[in-house]
C-alpha cells in the first residue's frame, strides 16, 4: 500500500512538472531543455534555506520559489533576445552550467547531495508519511488546476496563445509580445518550483542526479507525448511517464536496463512525434 | 615557462582533434540546417564500435574502417528517414534539435544498455619523449598525425573535387543552388557521412587516450557547438584556430583555477555566445537585405 | 493637421539607392494613394515608418514629434498600424478571439484582476465580446464568428485582418496591397469600412496596384517614381 502511495506521491509531483512544461511549450511554443533547472533551483532551494534559516519551513519556501522567479526573468531575457532555436540552445547550455554548478559547489554538497531536508508544517503538523505526501501533493495540484482555469479563461492567455502563433501581428496591436512570454515563463517557473519542494521534502535526500540533462528531455517529452492540450495532455504524458517503469518492473527488467529502456522508449516516441507532427508542437504552421 | 608551453602544445594537439568534431559539426549545420547533436551520438557509437572490435582482437585499422562504415549506414538512415524529411516540410530548426536529441539518446541509451557505462579504454603502450622541456606521449603524436592529415585531406579535397561550392551554395539557398544544378540531396547526404567520419576518427582518437563512456560525447558536441556558432563561416582555417583557442582557454582555467569549473565556463561562454552574437538575435526590425 | 512629415529621406540597401530625398507630408483624415513601380520604394517607406528599417538621413515626424529610432513596439503604440500584404491572423484562434487581442489593452485590466476578480474580468470580457460580434455583424462576418482563422480562405483572412486593425485605437494605418486576392464583392466590402473608419477619424496610406477602385476613396495621390515623390497632391486624378 506504502508503494503506491509512492507510486501516487511521484505521479502528483510529475503531473506538476508536466503542466509547468506545457505552458512554456504547449502555449507559448519555448522548447525549453532546462525544465529540470527550474525543478532542480525548487528542490534545492528548500533544502538549503531551511537548513540554513531555522525559521520554520515556509519562509525557506517562498526564498525557493522566489529563486525559481528569478530564474524565469532571466529565461524570459533570453527568450526575448534570441529566436527559438537558439533559445532551446541558450537553455540547453543552462542546463549544462546548473549540473555543472550542483555537482561541483560547496554549497549544494557536490556530487553528495543534501539530506536530512525539512518536512512542510501545516498548522503544526508535519507533513511526513508517503499518505500525508500523496494528500499535500493532491492539495497542491488542486491549488495550481483553480488558478490555471482560471488563468487560461483570461484574456491574458489569449494574447499568450497569440504570441506564440505570431508574434509581429501581436506587436503590431500595439502588445509587446515579450511580456507575454514572459507571463508564461514565470507561471511555468512557479508550479516546477512548486514540484521541486514537494520532491525535496519528500525524498529528504537530492543530489545532483536527479536533474541531468537527460532528466529535461524526459520532460520535454512527457509534454509533447501528452499533447500539449490543456490539462489532460500533461496528465496522461506524466501517467505514462510513471507507469512505465513499473510495467519494465513487472516485466523483471533489472533497473539499470530499465532505466536505459524508458530512457530510449521517450526517445523514440519524442523523435517519432517531432518527425510525423512538428506542427503540432510550434503549432505555427496548423494551417498550411 | 615551460608549463606555458606544456599547456600550449597539449591545447594544439587537443585542440586540432576536437577541430575534427568542430568541422563536422559545422558544415552539417550550415549546410544541412540541422543543429545535429546527434553527432554525438555518432562520435559515441564510432568510438565503442572501434573498442569492440579492437577487443575482439581485429588489427586497429580494420576496426577503424569498420567503426567508420557502420557510423556512415546509421547517419545515412537518420538522414534519409527524419532529417531531410523534416527540412523539406520547413520544420523550426528548433524542432529538428529536439529530434536530434532525441536520436542522441536513443543511441547513447542503446549503447549502455549493451556495453554497461563504464569507461572502455583501448590499452596500447604509451611512450612518453621529452622534447625542449615539453612532454609529448605517443598518443599525442598519433593525434596530431591524423589529425593533421585528415583535415587537410578534407580541405584539398572538398576544393579538388569542387564540392565546397556546392557546400556555399546549398548553405547559402538550397532552393537557388538547385537551380544551379546542384544536387541538395546527394550534397546534404555526402556532408553528413564526410563530418561523420570525421567524428568516428576523433572519437577514436580520443578513446586510445582517455577511453570512452556513453556520456562523452555530448560535452565534446557542445564545446564544437560553441566553436561552430562562433564561427559560422565554412572557413576551415578559422574553425582550426578557434578550436585550439577554445583548449588554451579551458586548459588555462583549468590549470590555473579548477578543473571542476572548466565545463561550467565553456558552457557559460556558448551561453554568452547564443545571447550576443547577432545571427540568432530577435529583432523586429527588418535584417538588412 | 499634418500627421507625418517626411523630409528629404534616402535609403540605400548596399549600395543601391532605393529612395532619395523623399519628402512629403500626410493630413489627418487623408486617404493617400501610394503608387510605384515595384521596387519604387513603396513597401520601404512603409518600413521605415514602421521603424523596421533605419532612415539613412532626412527627417520623419509624427505628430510633430520625431520617430526615428524608436522600436516598432512604441509605433504601433503611437498609433501607426500596418495591414501587411499576406494577412497576418492568429490562426489558432477563432475570429471573435482574434478581434478580442487587438480591442483588449493591458491597460483595461490588471494581471491581479485577471486571475483574483474573476466578475471584473468577466464584465470586460463580455464587452469586448460583444462590441467584436456588433463589429462583425456591421461587416456581415458574423458567420464567421466561432471559425478558426487559420481555416479561413485567403480572403475572409485579409477581411478579418483589417478588422482586427480597424479595432485598434491606431490613427494612421497602412494599408499595403489591401485589395490583393479578393473578389470584388470583397473588395467594396473593404472600401465601405475603409470609408467608415476615415469618416470616424482614421487616416489611411494604401499601396494597391488596383488603381481603379483605390481611386474611388483616396483624396491625395502620391507617386514614387526613381526615389521621390512626383505628382502630390493631384485633385483631379482623385
Amino acid at each position: 500500500m506504502n508503494y503506491i502511495l509512492h507510486i501516487l506521491v511521484l505521479l502528483e509531483i510529475y503531473i506538476l512538472l508536466a503542466i509547468s512544461a506545457n505552458q512554456k511549450v504547449g502555449f507559448s511554443g519555448l522548447l525549453s531543455l532546462a525544465q529540470a533547472v527550474i525543478y532542480g533551483v525548487g528542490a534545492y532551494g528548500i533544502a538549503i534555506f531551511s537548513s540554513h534559516l531555522e525559521i520554520g519551513y515556509w519562509i525557506p519556501f517562498i526564498l525557493a520559489i522566489g529563486s525559481c522567479l528569478i530564474l524565469g526573468l532571466i529565461f524570459s531575457f533570453i527568450a526575448g533576445k534570441v529566436i527559438e532555436l537558439y533559445f532551446s540552445l541558450a537553455t540547453l547550455a543552462v542546463q549544462i552550467i546548473f549540473f555543472s554548478v550542483i555537482y561541483n559547489s560547496e554549497l549544494t554538497n557536490g556530487s553528495y547531495g543534501i539530506s536530512g531536508i525539512a518536512s512542510p508544517n501545516v498548522f503544526g503538523y508535519e507533513i511526513n508519511s508517503p499518505l500525508e505526501f500523496s494528500i499535500y501533493a493532491g492539495v497542491w495540484i488542486m491549488i495550481v488546476i483553480i488558478f490555471l482555469k482560471r488563468f487560461y479563461s483570461s484574456p491574458l492567455h489569449k494574447l499568450i496563445k497569440a504570441t506564440k502563433d505570431d508574434e509581429i501581428a501581436v506587436l503590431n496591436l500595439g502588445k509587446n509580445p515579450k511580456y507575454y512570454k514572459r507571463i508564461s515563463i514565470l507561471i511555468s517557473c512557479l508550479i516546477s518550483g512548486i514540484a521541486g519542494t514537494i520532491y525535496a521534502s519528500y525524498a529528504s535526500y537530492i543530489d545532483p542526479s536527479s536533474f541531468t540533462l537527460d532528466e529535461s528531455i524526459l520532460i520535454l517529452s512527457i509534454v509533447l507525448i501528452g499533447g500539449s492540450g490543456r490539462l489532460i495532455g500533461p496528465i496522461v504524458g506524466a501517467l505514462i511517464y510513471i507507469l512505465l517503469p513499473e510495467i519494465l518492473k513487472f516485466l523483471n527488467i533489472p533497473e539499470m536496463i530499465a532505466a536505459n529502456m524508458r530512457m530510449i522508449l521517450f526517445g523514440l516516441i519524442l523523435v517519432l512525434i517531432v518527425r510525423f507532427r512538428p506542427n503540432g508542437i510550434l503549432g505555427k504552421k496548423t494551417f498550411k | 615557462m615551460e608549463i606555458i608551453l606544456q599547456i600550449v602544445f597539449n591545447s594544439i594537439v587537443s585542440g586540432l582533434v576536437l577541430s575534427l568534431m568542430v568541422i563536422g559539426f559545422n558544415y552539417i549545420f550550415n549546410v544541412t540546417k540541422v543543429f545535429h547533436l546527434a553527432h554525438a551520438g555518432i562520435f559515441t557509437l564510432g568510438s565503442f564500435a572501434f573498442w569492440k572490435f579492437t577487443d575482439l582482437g581485429l588489427h586497429w585499422l580494420l576496426a577503424s574502417i569498420l567503426a567508420m562504415s557502420i557510423s556512415s549506414l546509421i547517419i545515412l538512415l537518420i538522414e534519409k528517414a527524419i532529417y531531410l524529411p523534416m527540412i523539406r516540410k520547413n520544420t523550426d530548426p528548433s524542432v529538428t534539435l529536439i529530434a536530434s536529441m532525441g536520436l542522441y539518446v536513443i543511441i547513447v541509451n542503446l549503447i549502455a544498455m549493451f556495453f554497461g557505462s563504464d569507461n572502455k579504454i583501448v590499452s596500447s603502450s604509451v611512450n612518453i619523449l621529452e622534447v625542449n622541456g615539453i612532454i609529448i606521449s605517443t598518443n599525442q603524436i598519433i593525434q596530431l598525425l591524423v589529425g593533421t592529415f585528415v583535415v587537410v585531406v578534407f580541405y584539398f579535397g572538398i576544393k579538388l573535387t569542387k564540392l565546397d561550392i556546392s557546400l556555399k551554395a546549398i548553405a547559402d539557398n538550397d532552393i537557388l543552388g538547385e537551380i544551379y544544378g546542384v544536387n541538395s540531396k546527394r550534397v546534404r547526404s555526402l556532408i553528413m557521412i564526410i563530418g561523420s567520419i570525421i567524428a568516428v576518427i576523433a572519437g577514436i582518437l580520443t578513446t586510445i587516450e582517455i577511453g570512452i563512456e556513453p556520456h562523452s560525447g555530448m560535452n565534446v558536441t557542445l564545446t564544437a557547438a560553441t566553436v561552430a556558432i562562433l564561427v559560422t563561416r565554412l572557413d576551415v582555417k578559422y574553425l582550426i584556430l578557434v578550436s585550439i583557442l577554445l583548449t588554451l582557454f579551458q586548459n588555462t582555467i583549468e590549470w590555473f583555477l579548477n578543473s571542476q569549473w572548466k565545463e561550467g565556463l565553456t558552457f557559460l561562454i556558448l551561453l554568452m555566445v547564443i545571447l550576443y552574437k547577432t545571427e540568432g538575435l530577435v529583432s523586429y526590425k527588418l535584417r538588412k537585405n | 493637421m499634418e500627421l507625418i512629415s517626411i523630409k528629404h529621406i534616402s535609403k540605400s540597401f548596399d549600395g543601391t539607392s532605393v529612395l532619395k530625398n523623399l519628402s512629403l507630408t500626410i493630413d489627418e483624415k487623408d486617404i493617400v494613394l501610394l503608387e510605384g513601380e515595384n521596387g519604387a520604394g513603396k513597401s520601404t517607406l512603409f518600413n521605415m515608418i514602421t521603424q523596421m528599417v533605419q532612415i539613412d538621413n532626412g527627417e520623419m515626424k509624427y505628430k510633430g514629434e520625431s520617430i526615428q529610432g524608436l522600436s516598432p513596439l512604441s509605433i504601433s503604440r503611437k498609433g501607426i498600424i500596418r495591414l501587411h500584404q499576406d494577412p497576418r491572423v492568429f490562426k489558432n484562434l477563432n475570429v471573435v478571439e482574434n478581434l478580442f487581442c487587438a480591442i483588449y489593452y493591458e491597460k483595461d485590466i490588471s494581471f491581479f484582476n485577471q486571475i483574483f476578480r474573476p466578475k471584473k474580468t468577466k464584465q470586460l470580457e463580455i464587452d469586448i465580446n460583444e462590441k467584436a460580434k456588433s463589429i462583425l455583424k456591421n461587416f456581415k462576418l458574423e458567420h464567421l464568428a466561432e471559425h478558426l482563422a487559420g481555416s479561413l480562405s485567403y480572403g475572409q483572412q485579409k477581411l478579418i485582418a483589417f478588422t482586427m486593425i480597424a479595432m485598434t485605437e491606431a490613427e494612421l494605418i497602412l494599408l499595403d496591397e489591401p485589395f490583393a486576392g479578393l473578389n470584388p464583392k470583397m473588395i467594396d466590402k473593404l472600401v465601405e469600412i475603409i470609408k467608415h473608419l476615415n469618416q470616424e477619424g482614421k487616416t489611411f496610406v494604401i499601396i494597391e496596384h488596383n488603381i481603379k477602385k483605390a481611386k474611388e476613396i483616396c483624396s491625395k495621390h502620391i507617386v514614387l517614381e526613381n526615389g521621390v515623390a512626383v505628382n502630390k497632391n493631384m485633385e483631379s486624378l482623385c
